[in-house]
């Protein structure tokens, strides 16, 4: 495994615990699944691709030089 | 740096902030660059300890002719960042109902992992051909991507999609 994923799977991992811990840290109970309709659905999905292409883009000129 | 060959002895005062020559010269060791103020120092070590973001780029070119400057848009940058918080702040209101809890999570997952500096960038092009030059504001960069990953994060923790 290159380095580059390694630090990613570790990255994410440690990103996964610090969420985990921060919900129980604050009691939240999760049981319950929200309510979405399908197009509420895309349009989140929609928004949270247009957010990642635009961070990529963003480091991506970091990476050029 | 503690050599003087390379800061530079203080010149006889110049201009009216009282620290740079009338013109640097990068060969003669007695020659300070016009923005190496020694007595700046300690202001901006003080300045950038302060938990503030903020983002300074100034760029000069001078006398020159195929100079390419690559700059991070820091606009474009910040609206990213805000509109990030704002998708995370989004993604817990959704899955969280007590909006106490909510606002108290939102404010732990951004306000404390994102880097707060002040950072300053100060790119003088004098007398060059033939340049190129890439500026990034790292704090920046950082930022958006820790809060993509929280993001991430948080979507597939709450199973929203």
């Amino acid at each position: 495994m290159s380095n580059k994923e390694e630090f990613e799977k570790i990255s994410k991992q440690s990103m996964d615990l610090l969420i985990n811990a921060t919900l129980k840290r604050h009691g939240i109970n999760l049981d319950t699944k929200p309510q979405l309709s399908d197009e509420e659905r895309e349009e989140l999905k929609s928004l949270i691709e247009g957010l990642k292409q635009n961070v990529e883009s963003l480091t991506n000129i970091t990476k050029k030089e | 740096m503690s050599s003087k060959v390379w800061r530079g002895q203080a010149p006889v005062l110049a201009d009216n902030r009282g620290c740079a020559p009338e013109r640097f010269n990068a060969l003669d060791p007695s020659s300070t660059h016009p923005w190496d103020c020694f007595e700046d120092t300690a202001q901006v070590a003080d300045q950038t300890t302060k938990n503030v973001q903020a983002s300074y780029e100034s760029i000069v070119i001078k006398d020159s002719c195929d100079v390419e400057v690559i700059t991070t848009d820091t606009q474009a940058a910040i609206n990213l960042q805000v509109a990030l918080q704002a998708a995370i702040q989004l993604v817990i209101s959704i899955s969280i109902a007590s909006s106490e809890q909510a606002e108290v999570l939102t404010q732990e997952l951004t306000q404390k992992l994102i880097n707060k500096q002040v950072n300053r960038q100060q790119t003088y092009i004098e007398n060059s051909r033939g340049v190129k030059v890439t500026t990034t504001d790292t704090d920046l960069a950082v930022n958006v991507q820790v809060l993509l990953q929280v993001l991430l994060a948080l979507v597939a923790r709450l199973d929203i999609l």
